[in-house]
């Protein structure tokens, strides 16, 4: 069943609230529709459905990857030029604790990096259904719906106060 | 709390910044509208003036200053420490200042304040320097010898310390930058959708990467901010711990200090925390955010600036009784270069003005709550950490030079000589004038791209915030959703 997008644009967040309540009571899932906003809101302040991501793990992922090549670097070293300093093994945490750091350090940033873009679907190839007054503080919902449900959809923002509903081409 | 989207314009609180009802002092909150918010931000983000040109031709000027410094200096190869001895003391400078101004935002960003929001972005912009510095930081890594058969924090590891060095200043550039563009998403986003067709708006559109604001993208935003945060906290200090450890502490044969690196990085904090202030201040007064940036701002930044400057004083004198006690041979001659003659009037000058004005000052509640207060103690800490930096690391270049020997050497004779002061010549003065100039020149370009007051956390700021009448005067109200 082919869906298309519509955005419903609200000047107040008290009706946007309002328009995702009348949503679910016109038996949209809260997996159809996206809360848009210009600037961060409290989640399930709209009464979306809560976000999951997995961007902490991305951090440690790196750093293990940078522990394990500073690790190998070196040990590595130490076991392929043997010399006794000190009276010290020759494998020393001590000596190979500076270089770790930073190994570790390099690859959780690294590893951060691309997991906020991963993470955050960015970048995105099509901006999709958008309305620039988003920005300015209005709040958009868009919602996937199917086709024969169009006329619903537009009803429903409409009776919860949206001051413009946008329909995809 | 605030719908977040119409409400009243202007100011609660007496309508004022400063005082309300019968001298009291009365909250700050803005209420300014998201669409008010975002118009306000990006106006005074596009407005070119007179007094900004003129800003950018003069820093332009010094920039370019530097780089014929620069190249005068090059012509003195790099065999020797001494001829850029200056040079590396002014990467110190600007790795203490601008490397270190990000935390002040990456801080209060992890301890949810709110009334860093309008300040964050002006500490976060001054990651754009990490790209001039990393430039002055190549030649400073030509000059110091591979870390085989002398003492180091690299126990002769293949490529120490310059493969490491250069990983972790560049490493820390990326980061900065990553953080202020990850910080900066939203905003650009907003340029996208509000400004003209342009080249600006352009590079906006493709910089924000189709960014559209669901639940989503802002709580990955939110917690990529505080991992990312948190990464560069952790590193600035690893970095400064590394460029005190081969650029000072090892050049110089029995010089033991502990906290050497430690105070090194608390000094960091100190001046990143007096260049987001100096630079919140320039914007307020000439860059059209004044109703942003307020006396709050100010006020509560004073708090950590007089805490670390207490601390400063601390670290001072914990490293100090050492060698007063102590009195080593070495340990003499140390505090005789480094204190009494050789540099006391750079050791002098830094003791006053890091610890004495600050303390002096900012102990005064009026003075810590006024805007100009905090600001001149800021310069205050500015010079004197340039002056502390010359101290330090000139210094440590001359004793390269004096004591060569002891680059080779595992056990090498303590330092036993009291050097006279080095004193800068021209190059040196056009690169200190060059780079210092050149940070203004980048902070001052990026602050024309991107808003250096945060148009999504100021406006997320007036959802939580406002004024409600409490028997004969007005009190803030703050919602903490999390």
């Amino acid at each position: 069943m082919a869906k298309k997008q519509v955005l419903g644009i609200f000047r107040t967040a008290d009706n946007a609230a309002l328009a995702t309540d009348r949503l679910k009571e016109a038996g949209f899932a809260g997996s159809d529709y996206t809360v848009l906003t210009g600037s961060p809101y409290p989640e399930g302040a709209f009464g979306e459905e809560t976000t999951k991501h997995r961007l902490y793990a991305f951090p440690f992922f790196g750093a293990a990857i940078g522990f394990s090549v500073a690790i190998l670097l070196t040990t590595g070293t130490q076991v392929s030029y043997p010399l006794v300093t000190g009276g010290k093994p020759i494998i020393a945490v001590p000596a190979m604790a500076v270089i770790t750091y930073e190994g570790t350090m390099l690859g959780a940033i690294i590893m951060t990096i691309l997991g906020v873009l991963f993470e955050s679907r960015l970048p995105r190839a099509v901006m999709g259904l958008y309305d620039t007054r988003i920005t300015e503080g209005y709040i958009g919902i868009a919602l996937n719906c199917p086709e024969e449900r169009l006329q619903a959809a537009d009803l429903v923002f409409r009776q919860a106060g949206a001051d413009d509903v946008k329909h995809q081409k | 709390m605030n719908n977040g989207t119409h409400g009243h314009v202007g100011r609660a609180g007496a309508a004022g910044h400063d005082n309300g009802h019968a001298g009291h002092y009365m909250p700050q909150v803005l209420t300014k509208t998201p669409p008010e918010i975002s118009r306000e931000i990006l106006a005074a983000t596009r407005k070119v003036t007179p007094r900004y040109k003129l800003a950018l031709a003069v820093t332009g000027g010094l920039l370019v200053l530097g780089i014929i410094g620069f190249a005068i200096r090059l012509s003195d190869g790099f065999e020797k420490f001494t001829p850029w001895a200056y040079t590396m003391a002014t990467f110190a400078f600007i790795l203490a200042t601008a490397g270190a101004a990000p935390i002040v935002s990456v801080g209060q960003r992890m301890i949810r304040s709110h009334w860093r929001r309008p300040l964050g972005r002006a500490a976060e912009l001054f990651a754009v320097a990490g790209i001039l510095s990393t430039l002055l930081f190549i030649p400073l890594l030509l000059i110091l010898p591979s870390a085989d058969n002398r003492r180091s924090i690299w126990f002769e590891f293949p490529g120490a310390p310059h493969v490491y060095q250069i990983l972790g200043v560049v490493g820390l550039a990326v980061l900065g930058l990553a953080l202020l563009w990850v910080a900066a998403i939203p905003d650009l986003a907003a340029r996208r959708d509000l400004d003209q067709p342009g080249a600006a708006q352009r590079w906006a559109s493709r910089l924000s990467m189709n960014f559209r604001g669901t639940p989503r993208q802002w709580s990955v935003l939110r917690a990529g901010l505080r991992i990312l945060g948190a990464l560069y906290f952790m590193f600035y200090i690893w970095i400064v711990t590394i460029v005190a450890a081969d650029f000072a502490h090892a050049l110089i044969p029995g010089y033991k200090d502990a906290i050497f690196p430690a105070h090194q990085a608390l000094n960091g904090l100190q001046c990143g925390l007096a260049a987001t202030l100096v630079a919140a201040f320039l914007l307020k007064k000439f860059g059209g955010y004044n109703d942003f940036l307020t006396v709050d701002q100010f006020w509560s930044a004073s708090k950590i600036l007089l805490a670390l400057s207490l601390l400063w004083a601390y670290f001072w004198a914990s490293a100090f009784m050492i060698y007063w006690y102590g009195r080593q041979p070495q340990e003499s001659v140390i505090l005789r270069i480094f204190y009494a003659e050789s540099y006391r009037v750079p050791f002098l000058i830094s003791f006053f003005m890091l610890f004495l004005v600050p303390f002096l000052g900012l102990m005064w509640n009026n003075v810590r709550k006024s805007i100009l207060g905090p600001v001149i103690v800021s310069c205050s800490i500015l010079i004197g950490s340039f002056f502390d930096k010359v101290r330090v690391y000139v210094a440590a270049f001359q004793q390269g030079d004096v004591r060569a020997d002891a680059l080779h050497e595992l056990h090498p004779p303590a330092i036993s000589e009291v050097t006279p002061p080095l004193l800068p010549h021209a190059p040196d003065l056009m690169i200190i004038a060059g780079a210092i100039g050149g940070v203004i020149f980048l902070y001052l370009l990026a602050a024309k791209f991107i808003p250096p007051v945060s148009i999504w956390e100021v406006s997320e700021g007036t959802l939580y915030r406002k004024t409600v009448k409490f028997l004969k005067r007005s009190i803030m109200v703050m919602g903490k959703p999390e």
